[in-house]
């Protein structure tokens, strides 16, 4: 349960990556300055903050949305997953071996968010269409690849066993 | 990091209408922050308490009732773009808010937070006033209804008080084998605002069109039923030529209300085809642009 403290600060109380956090934030702070400014988890990145661009996609509750727009007292009781929370102990997460193995990554920044998007669809339908995989992305601007290696690679990983 | 903002956080309805009438006009209700963020990192909104509308159970769900459906203010665009009820008895509120921005997007955005952001280009207001539908308000004084269309005064502003919250919509209850469409012209498929937007309710006897509700978005500084297409549609035969009619008698409107711009040699034709399309939707004779078929 959110709290409020002293000087407009508020107590938020949230799991990521499976781990329970207790942070206390301010009333104009985001999800995504949640989780880059107080946790250092730094691979959801901050792109455009408008909602145009996804690179700051995050999994809120089982659904994708861009964490520069979600307030991060929004956040409280809420579970969240990050990139950091795709790859285990035993190495990295399928979608991330097939957006290297295909080549779905040049210059990096809009990946994080596109791999989460990518994660949230398999999770709901773990079987997509090019057609359907095409619309969960349509959120994530990518100015490197031109999407086909993107959607080549999510199809691989649907493939496999997670 | 937004500045010279503060929020509360109701509990349920009781608390949000108290907190609403205590902020009166220094409160700013938020939900999915789709909009509300984004103008205030522009600051264009400064100094709010926002009241944060997320965790009232009130607001939300969509339900059957005896007089039409009830949708909450706070159901998602996503939620309703895959509802079972709205996709059979509302179907163009459920294509519309399919339309809306991104998957991102429409997982946070709600039809509650669309109508009261008043965009002349919202998506799902046009379905909600191509319905007829009704907004279910609420303050500590009690409840009122007031059609949608009559709620949005001009772009970006609402007839809602300080003090008031859009609970829900209420589409009234269609006659057996009405149907609906919408049609929506953007620069590209996704994360595109709408350039244009229609959506069309017809009720049929037998091949002849017995009542038609028509609204049109993007066009005019308010998004609004369009009468006079309305009345070329009723009573005339359900066919490609009377949806032509009614793509004209918005063309017309539009010249009327918003003058000869620039985009107008663009915009009429293509506010003529818009309609037609979602016409001939809602009359059961398919989508013949994109090819996709009966609704």
């Amino acid at each position: 349960m959110s709290g409020k403290k002293d000087n407009g600060r508020y107590a938020v109380g949230l799991t990521v990556n499976g781990a329970r956090r207790d942070v206390v934030v301010q009333a104009g702070e985001t999800l995504l300055d949640l989780l880059r400014r107080h946790l250092r988890l730094t691979g959801t990145k901050c792109g455009c903050e408008v909602g145009e661009c996804g690179a700051c996609t995050v999994v809120l509750d089982g659904k994708a949305v861009n964490s520069c727009m979600v307030l991060a007292v929004q956040a409280d009781s809420c579970n969240v997953t990050t990139i950091e929370g795709l790859a285990d102990a035993d190495g990295l997460h399928p979608l991330q071996e097939a957006f290297l193995e295909v080549g779905a990554v040049q210059c990096g920044f809009c990946t994080p968010g596109m791999l989460m998007s990518a994660w949230a669809v398999l999770q709901e339908n773990p079987g997509p269409t090019r057609a359907e995989v095409t619309r969960a992305i349509a959120g994530n601007l990518c100015r490197c690849t031109g999407y086909q290696m993107v959607v080549d690679a999510i199809m691989q990983a649907a493939k496999k066993p997670d | 990091m937004i500045r010279n903002v503060d929020i509360v956080r109701p509990r349920d309805l009781e608390q949000a209408l108290d907190m609403r009438a205590e902020l009166g006009e220094q409160g700013l209700p938020v939900a999915g922050g789709t909009d509300v963020i984004v103008e205030l990192r522009g600051q264009r909104i400064s100094g709010k308490t926002l009241v944060d509308l997320s965790r009232v159970e009130a607001l939300k769900g969509i339900t059957e009732g005896d007089d039409g459906i009830l949708v909450g203010a706070l159901t998602t665009h996503e939620e309703a773009s895959g509802s079972a009820l709205l996709l059979d008895r509302a179907t163009a509120l459920a294509q519309a808010c399919g339309e809306v921005g991104s998957l991102q997007i429409r997982n946070r955005g709600t039809l509650g937070g669309n109508v009261a952001n008043a965009s002349p280009c919202a998506d799902g207001l046009t379905a909600l006033i191509g319905l007829a539908g009704i907004a279910l308000v609420a303050s500590t004084t009690g409840e009122r209804e007031v059609s949608v269309e009559d709620l949005i005064e001009r772009p970006y502003r609402t007839g809602l008080g300080p003090d008031e919250i859009i609970v829900g919509f209420r589409i009234p209850r269609s006659a057996a084998g009405a149907r609906s469409h919408f049609v929506k012209l953007g620069r590209r498929d996704a994360l595109a605002i709408s350039r244009i937007n229609a959506a069309c309710l017809i009720e049929t006897d037998g091949a002849t069109v017995s009542a038609c509700q028509l609204a049109v978005g993007s066009v005019m500084p308010r998004t609004e039923r369009v009468r006079e297409a309305e009345a070329a549609v009723e009573r005339a035969p359900a066919s490609g030529e009377t949806a032509r009619l009614a793509g004209e008698a918005v063309s017309r409107r539009m010249i009327e209300v918003s003058g000869v711009r620039w985009s107008t040699p663009y915009k009429e034709p293509a506010v003529g085809a818009v309609v037609k399309r979602a016409v001939l939707g809602a009359m059961g004779l398919g989508d013949e642009t994109t090819g996709a078929g009966l609704i």
